[in-house]
């Protein structure tokens, strides 16, 4: 009778007692189907031994990666703040060219002491109110032009 | 084309304005000269009846357009939408006034129908000074009160000062002395046209004016320069200067002035006039700055027809 796969596989990894393995062995040597059919199981795990061994290379965390992490987390942030301050200055610029320079004692804050969201939100309706809701939505969207879309999720400004 | 050519008419509008009445102050001195030194007065008629009348339409004519213009960047519900509604009727009033009181109603000078002996040249002028005297400030008046509110909704209006508060209290004075010399004037037995009956109510509502752009003035100077600051100082210097040609023209009425002094308050109406102009002139330009092309009030197709040379 011919050893099943699991048998076989056992044979090769010699799992089996000493005397299930002389069986085996005495068995394989006269039968040419269990033969090949060894060899071939062999060379199958040979293979995924091979697929295991590259993909636990490429899943392997590099050596500096808790550096890269860390950078790549610093460089957000000055993207981001870079983002707010470029924002701050668009919204002091378009407001002073059209209510003066001293229009942020008026309305109390600024650029100094808020972000630029609640900059925005306090320009947006006087610009709506004093130069129409057409042109207040085209100074809007001329001050966030070219602004990073990721940078401004992370400035809260989008 | 019809856009882009109001468009870039539009964008240097408060620069010529400026530069036009200067150039046109610049001619009207040698003629003043003239007659303050010589005491001939022929060519500073020609010069009032012609070149300054022409200029005075033209300064009220362009505040028409700019107002209309200005009207046309808010949509209807917009709250400066009913303020540049009514300058609009304001500098509508103006521009048929000028009309008739520096062309239809003088004998002479740019009148067509100077020639025509039944031609109602003095009633014109009555019309043109009502229509552009007491009824342009009601207009005004209405549409700077409304600005007013504007301002105080949107945390604009600052906090009146003492020197405000003197100011108005001034202003309220002269309208009180106002009202006392028309009810001395008017007295029981005192019977007068339209005309007359009307432009009593003229220096109340120049009071009623001088208060508000006093407001405005304080607002405008608490923010700094804007364009938007810069439209409604414009009309705040159009009433102080009309304030100063009334004085003028009563010390020129009372007072034998000297021909210098009397020849500089003619020239204040040229001022007057292109201050008018220039108050919408900037919102146009604030709008402007920030949408390209301006919304016109009319069709594009129909301005295109109209400023499009004919094929």
């Amino acid at each position: 009778m011919h050893p099943d796969t699991a048998t076989l596989l056992a044979y090769r990894d010699r799992q089996l007692s000493a005397v299930a393995q002389r069986e085996i062995q005495l068995h394989i040597a006269g039968c040419a189907r269990c033969s090949a059919a060894l060899e071939r199981l062999s060379k199958e795990w040979e293979h995924i031994l091979a697929e295991d061994a590259a993909f636990r290379r490429l899943c392997a965390p590099p050596r500096d990666g808790l550096d890269r992490v860390l950078s790549a987390i610093r460089e957000r942030g000055r993207a981001a703040s870079s983002t707010e301050s470029e924002l701050k200055q668009k919204i002091v610029e378009q407001l002073e060219v059209y209510f003066g320079s001293r229009i942020w004692a008026v309305l109390g804050g600024g650029p100094a002491s808020e972000q630029g969201t609640d900059l925005l939100a306090k320009a947006e309706p006087l610009l709506t109110t004093f130069i129409g809701r057409r042109a207040a939505a085209a100074v809007v969207a001329e001050i966030h032009k070219g602004a990073d879309p990721r940078a401004c999720l992370d400035a809260g400004v989008m | 084309m019809g856009n882009a050519f109001l468009y870039r008419a539009a964008r240097p509008a408060p620069a010529l304005l400026i530069g036009l009445t200067f150039a046109v102050l610049v001619l009207g001195v040698f003629p003043a000269v003239e007659w303050v030194t010589t005491g001939n007065e022929g060519t500073l008629r020609l010069f009032f009846d012609y070149i300054g009348a022409l200029w005075l339409i033209a300064l009220s004519l362009a505040e028409l357009g700019f107002c209309l213009l200005a009207r046309a960047q808010f949509s209807p519900g917009e709250p400066l939408r009913r303020v540049w509604s009514l300058a609009s009727l304001g500098a509508a009033a103006h521009a048929v006034g000028s009309i008739l009181s520096q062309a239809l109603g003088i004998p002479g000078g740019l009148n067509p129908f100077a020639g025509n002996a039944g031609w109602p040249a003095a009633a014109a002028r009555e019309w043109g000074l009502t229509i552009g005297g007491p009824l342009q400030m009601i207009f005004l008046a209405s549409a700077l009160a409304f600005a007013l509110k504007t301002y105080r909704r949107s945390g604009l209006l600052p906090r009146i000062r003492p020197a405000d508060w003197a100011l108005l209290a001034v202003v309220a004075g002269f309208s009180v002395l106002q009202i006392y010399e028309v009810v001395l004037y008017w007295g029981p037995n005192k019977t007068g046209n339209f005309h007359e009956a009307i432009t009593v109510i003229t220096d109340p509502l120049l009071c009623l004016l001088l208060a508000e752009a006093i407001l405005i003035r304080r607002s405008v100077l608490n923010m700094g320069w804007g364009l938007i600051g810069l439209c409604w100082s414009a009309f705040t210097a159009a009433i102080f200067l009309t304030s100063v040609g009334n004085i003028g023209l009563w010390l020129t009425t009372n007072f034998a002035l000297p021909r210098a002094l009397e020849a500089s308050t003619w020239y204040v109406w040229f001022l007057v006039y292109a201050a008018y102009a220039l108050a919408p002139a900037y919102q146009v330009e604030a709008c402007r700055r920030a949408v390209r092309p301006l919304v016109l009030p009319l069709k594009p197709a129909l301005w295109g027809r109209l400023w499009r040379p004919a094929a």
